[in-house]
Protein backbone atom coordinates (compact mmCIF):
# COMPACT_ATOMS: atom_id res chain seq x y z
CA UNK A 1 0.00 0.00 0.00
CA UNK A 2 3.15 2.48 0.85
CA UNK A 3 4.44 1.68 -2.53
CA UNK A 4 1.13 1.87 -3.88
CA UNK A 5 0.34 -1.78 -5.93
CA UNK A 6 -2.53 -1.82 -3.38
CA UNK A 7 -5.37 0.44 -2.38
CA UNK A 8 -6.39 0.66 1.37
CA UNK A 9 -9.91 0.42 1.91
CA UNK A 10 -9.73 3.14 4.30
CA UNK A 11 -7.65 5.93 5.47
CA UNK A 12 -5.14 8.18 3.76
CA UNK A 13 -0.88 7.66 2.99
CA UNK A 14 0.68 10.87 3.46
CA UNK A 15 4.36 11.17 2.30
CA UNK A 16 6.28 14.11 3.12
CA UNK A 17 2.85 15.26 4.22
CA UNK A 18 1.08 15.27 0.61
CA UNK A 19 -1.85 12.92 0.25
CA UNK A 20 -0.70 9.74 -1.92
CA UNK A 21 -3.24 7.39 -1.22
CA UNK A 22 -4.67 7.92 -5.13
CA UNK A 23 -1.53 8.00 -6.65
CA UNK A 24 0.23 4.91 -8.94
CA UNK A 25 3.53 3.45 -8.34
CA UNK A 26 5.24 4.66 -10.76
CA UNK A 27 4.37 8.57 -9.99
CA UNK A 28 5.73 8.08 -6.08
CA UNK A 29 8.62 8.82 -4.19
CA UNK A 30 9.13 5.57 -2.81
CA UNK A 31 11.26 2.40 -3.97
CA UNK A 32 11.21 -0.69 -2.78
CA UNK A 33 13.46 -3.87 -2.55
CA UNK A 34 12.01 -6.71 -3.33
CA UNK A 35 12.03 -9.81 -1.21
CA UNK A 36 13.29 -11.99 -4.03
CA UNK A 37 14.64 -8.70 -5.75
CA UNK A 38 12.98 -8.75 -8.71
CA UNK A 39 15.75 -7.87 -10.77
CA UNK A 40 15.33 -7.59 -14.38
CA UNK A 41 17.35 -10.85 -15.49
CA UNK A 42 17.72 -9.47 -19.50
CA UNK A 43 20.06 -6.26 -17.72
CA UNK A 44 23.65 -5.98 -16.49
CA UNK A 45 23.62 -4.97 -12.40
CA UNK A 46 24.65 -1.26 -14.37
CA UNK A 47 21.61 -1.46 -16.34
CA UNK A 48 19.18 -2.43 -13.36
CA UNK A 49 20.41 0.18 -11.25
CA UNK A 50 19.98 2.92 -14.27
CA UNK A 51 16.43 1.65 -14.58
CA UNK A 52 14.90 4.53 -12.40
CA UNK A 53 17.32 7.46 -13.08
CA UNK A 54 16.45 6.48 -17.08
CA UNK A 55 12.62 6.20 -16.21
CA UNK A 56 12.86 10.16 -14.77
CA UNK A 57 14.89 11.29 -17.87
CA UNK A 58 17.48 12.13 -16.13
CA UNK A 59 20.14 13.39 -19.14
CA UNK A 60 22.77 10.28 -19.48
CA UNK A 61 26.03 11.79 -17.73
CA UNK A 62 23.51 12.28 -14.64
CA UNK A 63 22.43 8.79 -14.83
CA UNK A 64 26.53 7.46 -15.22
CA UNK A 65 27.22 10.02 -12.26
CA UNK A 66 24.87 8.90 -10.10
CA UNK A 67 24.65 4.82 -10.85
CA UNK A 68 28.80 5.13 -10.48
CA UNK A 69 28.20 6.38 -7.04
CA UNK A 70 25.79 4.53 -5.27
CA UNK A 71 27.45 1.22 -7.02
CA UNK A 72 30.78 2.34 -5.63
CA UNK A 73 28.61 2.74 -1.68
CA UNK A 74 27.10 -0.63 -2.09
CA UNK A 75 30.71 -2.13 -3.05
CA UNK A 76 29.26 -3.34 -6.67
CA UNK A 77 31.24 -1.20 -8.81
CA UNK A 78 33.62 -4.43 -10.09
CA UNK A 79 30.34 -6.34 -10.76
CA UNK A 80 28.60 -3.83 -12.92
CA UNK A 81 28.35 -5.38 -16.14
CA UNK A 82 27.38 -9.09 -15.03
CA UNK A 83 23.65 -10.11 -15.12
CA UNK A 84 21.73 -10.99 -11.79
CA UNK A 85 22.26 -14.33 -12.78
CA UNK A 86 25.78 -13.94 -12.13
CA UNK A 87 25.75 -12.61 -8.86
CA UNK A 88 25.45 -14.65 -5.00
CA UNK A 89 22.52 -14.15 -3.12
CA UNK A 90 24.14 -11.11 -1.21
CA UNK A 91 25.40 -9.91 -4.81
CA UNK A 92 21.93 -9.73 -5.83
CA UNK A 93 20.79 -7.99 -2.26
CA UNK A 94 23.08 -5.12 -2.60
CA UNK A 95 22.32 -4.33 -6.17
CA UNK A 96 18.77 -4.73 -5.26
CA UNK A 97 18.99 -1.97 -2.84
CA UNK A 98 21.33 0.43 -5.46
CA UNK A 99 18.65 0.40 -7.73
CA UNK A 100 15.88 1.57 -5.62
CA UNK A 101 18.63 4.04 -3.37
CA UNK A 102 19.75 5.64 -6.47
CA UNK A 103 16.39 7.68 -7.00
CA UNK A 104 17.08 8.96 -3.43
CA UNK A 105 13.35 8.23 -2.52
CA UNK A 106 11.81 10.00 0.30
CA UNK A 107 11.36 6.03 1.85
CA UNK A 108 12.53 3.08 1.29
CA UNK A 109 10.41 -0.26 1.61
CA UNK A 110 12.81 -3.38 2.22
CA UNK A 111 10.08 -6.55 1.85
CA UNK A 112 12.24 -9.58 3.96
CA UNK A 113 15.56 -7.97 2.70
CA UNK A 114 17.50 -10.48 4.12
CA UNK A 115 15.23 -13.68 4.37
CA UNK A 116 16.74 -15.46 1.39
CA UNK A 117 20.13 -15.46 2.09
CA UNK A 118 21.63 -18.14 4.28
CA UNK A 119 22.74 -17.26 8.06
CA UNK A 120 26.33 -15.95 8.38
CA UNK A 121 25.66 -13.70 5.31
CA UNK A 122 22.56 -12.41 6.89
CA UNK A 123 24.39 -10.99 10.34
CA UNK A 124 27.05 -9.67 7.71
CA UNK A 125 24.79 -7.50 5.26
CA UNK A 126 22.61 -6.44 8.38
CA UNK A 127 25.50 -4.18 9.17
CA UNK A 128 26.17 -3.21 5.89
CA UNK A 129 22.60 -2.45 5.27
CA UNK A 130 22.72 -0.14 8.53
CA UNK A 131 25.88 1.57 7.35
CA UNK A 132 24.34 2.28 4.37
CA UNK A 133 21.32 3.56 5.92
CA UNK A 134 23.18 6.07 8.06
CA UNK A 135 25.28 7.19 4.46
CA UNK A 136 22.17 7.93 2.89
CA UNK A 137 20.05 9.57 5.66
CA UNK A 138 17.02 7.28 3.68
CA UNK A 139 15.15 6.17 5.97
CA UNK A 140 14.15 2.40 5.39
CA UNK A 141 11.46 0.47 6.06
CA UNK A 142 11.40 -3.00 7.00
CA UNK A 143 9.14 -5.76 6.83
CA UNK A 144 10.60 -8.47 8.51
CA UNK A 145 9.29 -11.85 10.71
CA UNK A 146 13.12 -12.16 12.42
CA UNK A 147 12.35 -10.84 15.42
CA UNK A 148 16.12 -10.55 16.29
CA UNK A 149 17.00 -8.94 13.03
CA UNK A 150 14.01 -6.12 13.76
CA UNK A 151 15.76 -5.83 17.10
CA UNK A 152 19.05 -5.23 15.78
CA UNK A 153 18.15 -3.30 12.71
CA UNK A 154 15.63 -0.78 13.71
CA UNK A 155 15.40 2.72 15.37
CA UNK A 156 11.75 2.18 15.52
CA UNK A 157 10.16 -0.89 15.87
CA UNK A 158 6.43 -1.49 15.18
CA UNK A 159 5.01 -4.64 15.67
CA UNK A 160 1.78 -5.82 13.85
CA UNK A 161 -0.77 -8.61 14.53
CA UNK A 162 -3.76 -9.32 11.90
CA UNK A 163 -3.31 -6.23 9.91
CA UNK A 164 -2.79 -3.25 13.13
CA UNK A 165 0.08 -2.10 14.84
CA UNK A 166 0.18 -3.00 18.78
CA UNK A 167 2.97 -0.86 19.58
CA UNK A 168 5.66 1.14 17.66
CA UNK A 169 8.58 2.59 19.46
CA UNK A 170 12.62 1.99 19.83
CA UNK A 171 13.50 -1.78 20.02
CA UNK A 172 15.04 -1.55 23.81
CA UNK A 173 11.27 0.14 24.93
CA UNK A 174 9.27 -2.89 22.69
CA UNK A 175 11.30 -5.14 24.47
CA UNK A 176 11.70 -4.15 27.89
CA UNK A 177 8.60 -2.52 28.34
CA UNK A 178 5.98 -4.54 26.02
CA UNK A 179 2.34 -2.73 25.86
CA UNK A 180 0.30 -6.61 25.49
CA UNK A 181 1.27 -9.81 25.77
CA UNK A 182 1.05 -10.48 22.08
CA UNK A 183 3.78 -8.08 21.70
CA UNK A 184 5.46 -9.70 24.81
CA UNK A 185 5.64 -13.41 23.32
CA UNK A 186 6.44 -11.99 20.09
CA UNK A 187 9.46 -10.14 19.88
CA UNK A 188 11.81 -12.63 22.07
CA UNK A 189 10.52 -15.18 24.74
CA UNK A 190 8.34 -14.15 27.87
CA UNK A 191 7.46 -15.55 30.83
CA UNK A 192 4.09 -14.07 32.06
CA UNK A 193 3.01 -14.58 35.32
CA UNK A 194 -0.30 -13.58 37.31
CA UNK A 195 0.14 -10.23 38.81
CA UNK A 196 -1.43 -11.09 41.66
CA UNK A 197 -4.52 -8.63 41.30
CA UNK A 198 -6.31 -10.50 38.19
CA UNK A 199 -6.36 -7.87 36.11
CA UNK A 200 -2.34 -7.95 35.36
CA UNK A 201 0.43 -10.16 34.46
CA UNK A 202 4.26 -9.77 34.97
CA UNK A 203 6.49 -10.43 32.57
CA UNK A 204 9.79 -11.65 32.96
CA UNK A 205 12.53 -12.28 29.90
CA UNK A 206 14.60 -15.52 30.61
CA UNK A 207 17.65 -13.48 31.30
CA UNK A 208 15.89 -12.21 34.29
CA UNK A 209 15.63 -15.18 35.45
CA UNK A 210 18.18 -16.91 37.93
CA UNK A 211 18.31 -20.57 39.09
CA UNK A 212 18.94 -21.64 42.54
CA UNK A 213 18.87 -25.18 44.76
CA UNK A 214 18.06 -23.64 48.01
CA UNK A 215 14.88 -21.48 49.09
CA UNK A 216 14.82 -17.80 48.79
CA UNK A 217 17.09 -16.36 51.20
CA UNK A 218 15.72 -13.23 53.17
CA UNK A 219 16.73 -10.44 50.33
CA UNK A 220 13.33 -8.81 50.19
CA UNK A 221 14.06 -7.36 46.47
CA UNK A 222 13.53 -10.55 45.41
CA UNK A 223 10.98 -13.10 44.94
CA UNK A 224 10.78 -16.99 43.43
CA UNK A 225 8.76 -19.70 42.19
CA UNK A 226 9.59 -23.56 42.81
CA UNK A 227 9.70 -25.39 39.70
CA UNK A 228 10.45 -28.72 37.74
CA UNK A 229 13.08 -28.66 35.35
CA UNK A 230 11.76 -30.00 32.16
CA UNK A 231 13.79 -29.55 29.19
CA UNK A 232 17.67 -27.86 29.17
CA UNK A 233 18.50 -26.59 25.93
CA UNK A 234 22.53 -26.08 24.93
CA UNK A 235 22.46 -23.32 22.25
CA UNK A 236 26.16 -21.92 22.72
CA UNK A 237 26.69 -19.32 24.86
CA UNK A 238 23.65 -20.03 26.88
CA UNK A 239 21.70 -22.55 28.18
CA UNK A 240 17.55 -22.40 27.74
CA UNK A 241 16.33 -24.24 30.68
CA UNK A 242 12.84 -25.07 30.89
CA UNK A 243 10.20 -25.70 33.74
CA UNK A 244 6.93 -26.12 35.40
CA UNK A 245 6.22 -23.81 38.14
CA UNK A 246 4.41 -25.23 41.32
CA UNK A 247 1.28 -24.06 39.52
CA UNK A 248 1.82 -25.50 36.45
CA UNK A 249 2.60 -22.66 34.32
CA UNK A 250 5.67 -22.83 32.22
CA UNK A 251 9.15 -20.69 32.61
CA UNK A 252 11.68 -20.50 30.35
CA UNK A 253 15.10 -19.56 32.23
CA UNK A 254 18.51 -18.08 30.36
CA UNK A 255 21.83 -19.14 31.87
CA UNK A 256 25.21 -18.18 31.19
CA UNK A 257 26.72 -21.22 29.70
CA UNK A 258 29.36 -20.86 33.17
CA UNK A 259 26.73 -20.26 36.06
CA UNK A 260 26.71 -22.70 39.01
CA UNK A 261 23.66 -23.77 38.00
CA UNK A 262 24.16 -24.91 34.32
CA UNK A 263 24.66 -28.22 34.94
CA UNK A 264 20.78 -29.14 35.85
CA UNK A 265 18.98 -31.43 34.29
CA UNK A 266 15.70 -32.49 33.67
CA UNK A 267 13.11 -33.51 36.61
CA UNK A 268 15.30 -31.54 38.90
CA UNK A 269 13.37 -29.19 41.24
CA UNK A 270 14.62 -25.88 41.90
CA UNK A 271 13.62 -21.98 42.51
CA UNK A 272 13.62 -19.99 39.93
CA UNK A 273 14.56 -15.87 41.06
CA UNK A 274 14.02 -12.73 40.57
CA UNK A 275 14.47 -9.64 41.32
CA UNK A 276 10.82 -8.03 41.99
CA UNK A 277 11.64 -4.68 40.22
CA UNK A 278 12.78 -5.83 37.07
CA UNK A 279 9.44 -7.36 36.18
CA UNK A 280 7.56 -5.33 33.75
CA UNK A 281 3.69 -4.96 34.74
CA UNK A 282 0.99 -5.64 31.39
CA UNK A 283 -2.32 -4.89 32.04
CA UNK A 284 -4.49 -7.79 30.70
CA UNK B 1 38.61 -39.61 0.15
CA UNK B 2 37.87 -36.29 -1.28
CA UNK B 3 39.95 -36.52 -3.82
CA UNK B 4 38.21 -39.17 -5.43
CA UNK B 5 39.61 -39.44 -9.31
CA UNK B 6 37.43 -37.38 -11.65
CA UNK B 7 37.05 -40.94 -14.25
CA UNK B 8 35.12 -42.32 -11.30
CA UNK B 9 32.72 -39.78 -11.66
CA UNK B 10 32.34 -39.92 -15.41
CA UNK B 11 31.90 -43.81 -14.87
CA UNK B 12 29.06 -43.60 -12.53
CA UNK B 13 27.23 -42.02 -15.08
CA UNK B 14 25.07 -44.80 -16.78
CA UNK B 15 24.99 -45.17 -20.30
CA UNK B 16 21.53 -46.06 -20.98
CA UNK B 17 19.48 -43.03 -21.39
CA UNK B 18 21.56 -43.05 -24.59
CA UNK B 19 19.57 -45.77 -25.96
CA UNK B 20 16.33 -43.81 -24.94
CA UNK B 21 17.67 -41.75 -28.49
CA UNK B 22 17.70 -44.30 -30.36
CA UNK B 23 14.08 -44.94 -31.91
CA UNK B 24 14.00 -41.47 -32.67
CA UNK B 25 17.39 -41.23 -34.25
CA UNK B 26 16.60 -44.36 -36.36
CA UNK B 27 13.31 -42.68 -37.04
CA UNK B 28 15.20 -39.64 -38.50
CA UNK B 29 17.86 -41.32 -40.59
CA UNK B 30 15.54 -43.28 -42.44
CA UNK B 31 12.86 -40.95 -43.44
CA UNK B 32 14.93 -37.60 -43.21
CA UNK B 33 18.65 -38.07 -43.40
CA UNK B 34 18.74 -40.68 -45.99
CA UNK B 35 16.48 -39.23 -48.56
CA UNK B 36 17.97 -35.65 -48.06
CA UNK B 37 21.07 -37.24 -48.65
CA UNK B 38 19.95 -38.93 -51.75
CA UNK B 39 18.98 -35.66 -53.06
CA UNK B 40 22.64 -34.64 -53.17
CA UNK B 41 23.68 -37.09 -56.26
CA UNK B 42 20.41 -36.82 -57.48
CA UNK B 43 21.24 -32.78 -57.95
CA UNK B 44 24.15 -33.58 -59.48
CA UNK B 45 22.70 -35.58 -62.25
CA UNK B 46 20.82 -35.21 -65.64
CA UNK B 47 17.39 -36.50 -66.60
CA UNK B 48 17.75 -39.81 -68.46
CA UNK B 49 14.63 -38.66 -70.78
CA UNK B 50 11.23 -37.08 -70.77
CA UNK B 51 8.95 -39.21 -69.67
CA UNK B 52 10.27 -40.46 -66.08
CA UNK B 53 12.04 -39.12 -62.90
CA UNK B 54 14.79 -42.01 -63.38
CA UNK B 55 18.28 -39.96 -63.87
CA UNK B 56 21.63 -40.29 -64.29
CA UNK B 57 25.02 -39.32 -62.95
CA UNK B 58 26.93 -37.03 -64.29
CA UNK B 59 28.31 -34.73 -61.12
CA UNK B 60 26.84 -31.79 -63.03
CA UNK B 61 26.93 -28.86 -61.39
CA UNK B 62 25.10 -26.81 -63.65
CA UNK B 63 22.43 -27.74 -62.09
CA UNK B 64 23.09 -25.17 -59.00
CA UNK B 65 23.94 -22.44 -61.52
CA UNK B 66 21.04 -22.51 -63.55
CA UNK B 67 18.34 -23.45 -60.88
CA UNK B 68 20.00 -20.05 -59.06
CA UNK B 69 19.67 -18.27 -62.54
CA UNK B 70 16.22 -18.99 -63.31
CA UNK B 71 14.57 -19.09 -60.14
CA UNK B 72 15.87 -16.37 -58.15
CA UNK B 73 13.43 -13.99 -58.92
CA UNK B 74 10.69 -16.61 -57.30
CA UNK B 75 12.48 -17.50 -54.07
CA UNK B 76 12.87 -13.57 -53.60
CA UNK B 77 9.00 -13.37 -54.03
CA UNK B 78 8.45 -16.04 -51.96
CA UNK B 79 10.73 -14.34 -48.83
CA UNK B 80 8.65 -11.75 -49.65
CA UNK B 81 5.32 -13.25 -49.75
CA UNK B 82 6.13 -15.32 -46.90
CA UNK B 83 7.98 -12.50 -45.02
CA UNK B 84 4.82 -10.20 -45.18
CA UNK B 85 2.67 -12.90 -43.57
CA UNK B 86 4.67 -13.75 -41.18
CA UNK B 87 4.56 -9.95 -40.39
CA UNK B 88 1.08 -9.51 -40.01
CA UNK B 89 0.37 -13.17 -37.94
CA UNK B 90 3.16 -11.64 -35.61
CA UNK B 91 0.93 -8.30 -35.49
CA UNK B 92 -2.17 -10.25 -34.28
CA UNK B 93 -0.23 -13.09 -32.43
CA UNK B 94 1.49 -10.62 -30.05
CA UNK B 95 -1.25 -8.53 -28.95
CA UNK B 96 -3.37 -12.04 -28.52
CA UNK B 97 0.13 -13.98 -26.56
CA UNK B 98 0.00 -10.73 -23.88
CA UNK B 99 -3.54 -11.00 -23.53
CA UNK B 100 -3.22 -14.56 -22.70
CA UNK B 101 -0.27 -14.53 -20.45
CA UNK B 102 -1.45 -11.48 -18.82
CA UNK B 103 -4.66 -11.43 -18.56
CA UNK B 104 -5.73 -14.98 -19.34
CA UNK B 105 -6.04 -15.86 -15.70
CA UNK B 106 -7.86 -19.45 -14.79
CA UNK B 107 -9.38 -19.36 -18.62
CA UNK B 108 -5.60 -19.55 -20.20
CA UNK B 109 -5.70 -23.08 -21.02
CA UNK B 110 -8.89 -22.79 -22.79
CA UNK B 111 -7.53 -19.77 -24.52
CA UNK B 112 -4.62 -21.54 -26.19
CA UNK B 113 -6.21 -24.89 -26.79
CA UNK B 114 -8.65 -22.37 -28.92
CA UNK B 115 -5.62 -21.20 -30.78
CA UNK B 116 -4.41 -24.98 -31.38
CA UNK B 117 -7.67 -26.05 -32.44
CA UNK B 118 -7.26 -25.35 -36.55
CA UNK B 119 -4.78 -28.48 -36.10
CA UNK B 120 -7.36 -30.34 -35.63
CA UNK B 121 -8.86 -30.21 -39.32
CA UNK B 122 -6.14 -30.70 -42.20
CA UNK B 123 -3.95 -27.91 -43.66
CA UNK B 124 -5.19 -28.34 -46.81
CA UNK B 125 -8.90 -28.71 -46.09
CA UNK B 126 -8.69 -25.47 -44.15
CA UNK B 127 -6.76 -23.56 -47.15
CA UNK B 128 -9.66 -24.80 -49.35
CA UNK B 129 -12.18 -23.17 -47.05
CA UNK B 130 -10.34 -19.79 -47.37
CA UNK B 131 -11.31 -19.72 -51.00
CA UNK B 132 -15.03 -20.31 -50.23
CA UNK B 133 -14.17 -16.82 -47.61
CA UNK B 134 -12.18 -15.25 -50.26
CA UNK B 135 -13.74 -15.59 -53.16
CA UNK B 136 -15.88 -12.88 -55.28
CA UNK B 137 -19.31 -13.15 -54.07
CA UNK B 138 -17.69 -14.25 -50.91
CA UNK B 139 -18.25 -12.73 -47.24
CA UNK B 140 -14.82 -11.24 -47.16
CA UNK B 141 -15.17 -9.15 -50.27
CA UNK B 142 -19.27 -8.19 -49.62
CA UNK B 143 -18.11 -6.70 -46.25
CA UNK B 144 -15.49 -4.64 -48.31
CA UNK B 145 -17.88 -3.42 -50.60
CA UNK B 146 -20.74 -2.84 -48.40
CA UNK B 147 -17.74 -0.83 -45.97
CA UNK B 148 -17.48 1.01 -49.30
CA UNK B 149 -13.60 0.23 -48.93
CA UNK B 150 -13.00 -1.93 -52.14
CA UNK B 151 -12.01 1.67 -53.96
CA UNK B 152 -8.83 2.15 -51.40
CA UNK B 153 -7.84 -1.60 -51.17
CA UNK B 154 -7.74 -1.26 -54.97
CA UNK B 155 -5.26 1.36 -54.78
CA UNK B 156 -3.31 -0.09 -52.67
CA UNK B 157 -2.74 -3.17 -54.15
CA UNK B 158 -4.60 -5.28 -51.97
CA UNK B 159 -7.42 -6.15 -54.54
CA UNK B 160 -6.76 -6.72 -58.18
CA UNK B 161 -9.57 -5.60 -60.18
CA UNK B 162 -12.27 -6.20 -57.26
CA UNK B 163 -10.84 -9.46 -56.88
CA UNK B 164 -9.09 -11.28 -54.06
CA UNK B 165 -8.96 -14.73 -54.86
CA UNK B 166 -6.04 -15.96 -56.73
CA UNK B 167 -4.15 -12.43 -55.84
CA UNK B 168 -0.89 -12.65 -53.92
CA UNK B 169 -3.24 -10.62 -51.37
CA UNK B 170 -4.68 -13.89 -50.83
CA UNK B 171 -1.57 -16.32 -50.27
CA UNK B 172 -0.04 -13.75 -47.78
CA UNK B 173 -3.81 -13.92 -46.15
CA UNK B 174 -3.81 -17.61 -46.12
CA UNK B 175 -0.58 -18.51 -44.73
CA UNK B 176 -0.70 -15.80 -42.14
CA UNK B 177 -3.69 -17.74 -41.21
CA UNK B 178 -1.77 -20.70 -41.28
CA UNK B 179 1.19 -19.53 -39.25
CA UNK B 180 -1.10 -17.71 -36.50
CA UNK B 181 -0.39 -20.25 -33.84
CA UNK B 182 3.09 -21.24 -34.81
CA UNK B 183 3.70 -17.74 -33.32
CA UNK B 184 1.34 -17.56 -30.38
CA UNK B 185 2.56 -20.35 -28.56
CA UNK B 186 6.14 -19.26 -28.42
CA UNK B 187 5.16 -15.96 -27.60
CA UNK B 188 3.13 -16.82 -25.05
CA UNK B 189 5.95 -19.50 -23.27
CA UNK B 190 8.48 -16.64 -23.76
CA UNK B 191 5.96 -14.01 -22.20
CA UNK B 192 5.12 -16.78 -19.40
CA UNK B 193 8.56 -16.58 -17.96
CA UNK B 194 8.12 -13.15 -17.30
CA UNK B 195 7.66 -12.88 -13.58
CA UNK B 196 4.78 -10.36 -12.47
CA UNK B 197 7.56 -8.92 -9.84
CA UNK B 198 9.58 -7.69 -12.54
CA UNK B 199 6.78 -5.77 -13.69
CA UNK B 200 5.88 -3.96 -10.12
CA UNK B 201 10.09 -3.32 -10.24
CA UNK B 202 9.65 -1.32 -13.17
CA UNK B 203 6.53 0.25 -11.79
CA UNK B 204 8.28 0.83 -8.59
CA UNK B 205 11.04 2.39 -10.52
CA UNK B 206 9.16 5.02 -12.30
CA UNK B 207 8.61 3.22 -15.38
CA UNK B 208 4.99 4.12 -16.50
CA UNK B 209 3.09 1.44 -19.36
CA UNK B 210 4.38 1.98 -22.64
CA UNK B 211 8.20 2.43 -21.01
CA UNK B 212 7.55 -1.00 -19.11
CA UNK B 213 6.46 -2.66 -21.90
CA UNK B 214 9.68 -1.93 -24.47
CA UNK B 215 12.15 -1.86 -21.40
CA UNK B 216 10.81 -4.72 -19.79
CA UNK B 217 8.72 -7.43 -21.62
CA UNK B 218 9.56 -6.61 -25.44
CA UNK B 219 13.21 -7.22 -24.54
CA UNK B 220 12.22 -11.08 -22.44
CA UNK B 221 9.37 -11.59 -25.75
CA UNK B 222 12.31 -11.67 -28.26
CA UNK B 223 13.31 -15.31 -27.90
CA UNK B 224 9.74 -16.48 -28.17
CA UNK B 225 9.58 -13.53 -30.84
CA UNK B 226 12.03 -14.88 -32.73
CA UNK B 227 11.75 -18.36 -32.16
CA UNK B 228 7.68 -17.84 -33.80
CA UNK B 229 8.80 -16.30 -36.97
CA UNK B 230 11.64 -18.80 -37.72
CA UNK B 231 8.56 -21.63 -36.91
CA UNK B 232 6.10 -20.02 -39.35
CA UNK B 233 8.25 -18.69 -41.62
CA UNK B 234 10.07 -21.61 -42.56
CA UNK B 235 7.05 -23.81 -43.27
CA UNK B 236 5.72 -20.74 -45.24
CA UNK B 237 8.36 -20.31 -47.48
CA UNK B 238 8.31 -24.22 -48.48
CA UNK B 239 4.61 -24.00 -48.64
CA UNK B 240 2.36 -25.21 -51.76
CA UNK B 241 -1.32 -25.63 -50.58
CA UNK B 242 -1.86 -21.71 -50.18
CA UNK B 243 -0.33 -20.27 -53.58
CA UNK B 244 -2.10 -23.11 -55.62
CA UNK B 245 -5.00 -23.02 -54.30
CA UNK B 246 -5.29 -19.21 -53.54
CA UNK B 247 -2.71 -17.16 -55.69
CA UNK B 248 -2.91 -16.83 -59.31
CA UNK B 249 -0.53 -17.93 -61.95
CA UNK B 250 1.96 -14.68 -61.09
CA UNK B 251 2.32 -16.02 -57.74
CA UNK B 252 3.41 -19.06 -57.52
CA UNK B 253 5.83 -19.67 -54.83
CA UNK B 254 9.47 -21.86 -54.37
CA UNK B 255 7.32 -25.17 -53.25
CA UNK B 256 5.52 -24.33 -56.05
CA UNK B 257 8.58 -24.09 -58.70
CA UNK B 258 9.67 -27.30 -57.19
CA UNK B 259 7.05 -29.45 -57.63
CA UNK B 260 6.26 -28.21 -60.73
CA UNK B 261 9.90 -29.21 -61.72
CA UNK B 262 9.53 -32.77 -61.20
CA UNK B 263 5.63 -33.17 -62.12
CA UNK B 264 5.28 -31.52 -64.99
CA UNK B 265 8.89 -30.71 -66.31
CA UNK B 266 10.35 -33.96 -65.07
CA UNK B 267 12.89 -32.28 -64.13
CA UNK B 268 14.24 -33.93 -60.96
CA UNK B 269 17.94 -32.96 -60.68
CA UNK B 270 17.13 -29.64 -60.85
CA UNK B 271 14.61 -30.01 -58.79
CA UNK B 272 16.66 -31.46 -55.71
CA UNK B 273 18.99 -28.69 -56.57
CA UNK B 274 16.96 -26.09 -55.63
CA UNK B 275 15.37 -28.07 -52.95
CA UNK B 276 18.66 -28.90 -50.96
CA UNK B 277 19.55 -24.82 -51.59
CA UNK B 278 15.98 -23.62 -49.80
CA UNK B 279 16.99 -26.45 -46.79
CA UNK B 280 20.47 -24.97 -46.65
CA UNK B 281 19.06 -21.40 -46.05
CA UNK B 282 16.46 -22.67 -43.81
CA UNK B 283 19.06 -24.83 -41.64
CA UNK B 284 21.09 -21.65 -41.30
CA UNK B 285 17.99 -19.47 -40.42
CA UNK B 286 17.09 -22.55 -37.75
CA UNK B 287 21.23 -22.19 -36.49
CA UNK B 288 21.34 -18.88 -36.42
CA UNK B 289 18.03 -18.73 -33.97
CA UNK B 290 19.08 -21.94 -31.52
CA UNK B 291 22.48 -20.27 -31.53
CA UNK B 292 21.45 -16.61 -30.22
CA UNK B 293 18.43 -17.56 -28.47
CA UNK B 294 18.94 -21.04 -27.55
CA UNK B 295 16.26 -23.79 -28.47
CA UNK B 296 13.38 -23.54 -25.44
CA UNK B 297 11.17 -21.76 -27.03
CA UNK B 298 11.13 -23.48 -30.71
CA UNK B 299 10.53 -26.62 -28.48
CA UNK B 300 8.51 -25.71 -26.16
CA UNK B 301 5.83 -25.46 -28.60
Amino acid sequence: MIAGFERPSQGTIRLEGVDVTATPPHRRNVNTVFQHYALFPHLSVWDNVAFGPRSRRLAEPEVRRQVGEILERVRLSELAARRPGQLSGGQQQRAALARALVNQPAALLLDEPLSALDPGLRSTLQEELKRIQRECGISFLIVTHDQEEALALSDRLAVMNAGRIEQIGPPRQVYDAPSSSFVARFIGRANLLAGGDGRSQLLLRPEQLRLQADPLPSDPAEQAVRARVTAVTFQGPSLLVELDAADGSPLVVRLNRWDAMASVRSGESLWVVWQTAAAHRLTV
Amino acid sequence: MNASPRSSVAEARPSWPWALLAPGLLWLLLWFVAPLASLVPMSLSEPRDRFSLAVNFTGRLDNYAEVIGQYAPILLRSLQIAGSASLIALLIAYPLACWISFRGGRFKGLLLGLVVVPFFTSYLVRTIALTTLLADQGPVLSLVRALGLDGGLESIGLLSDGRLLNTAAAVVIGLAYNMLPYLVLPLVVSLESIEPQWLEAAADLHAGGFSTFYRVIWPLSLPGLSAGVVLSLIPGLGDVVNAQFLGGPNDRMIGNAISNLVLVQGQAPKAAALALLLMTLMTGAVLAQVRRHGSRELTAS
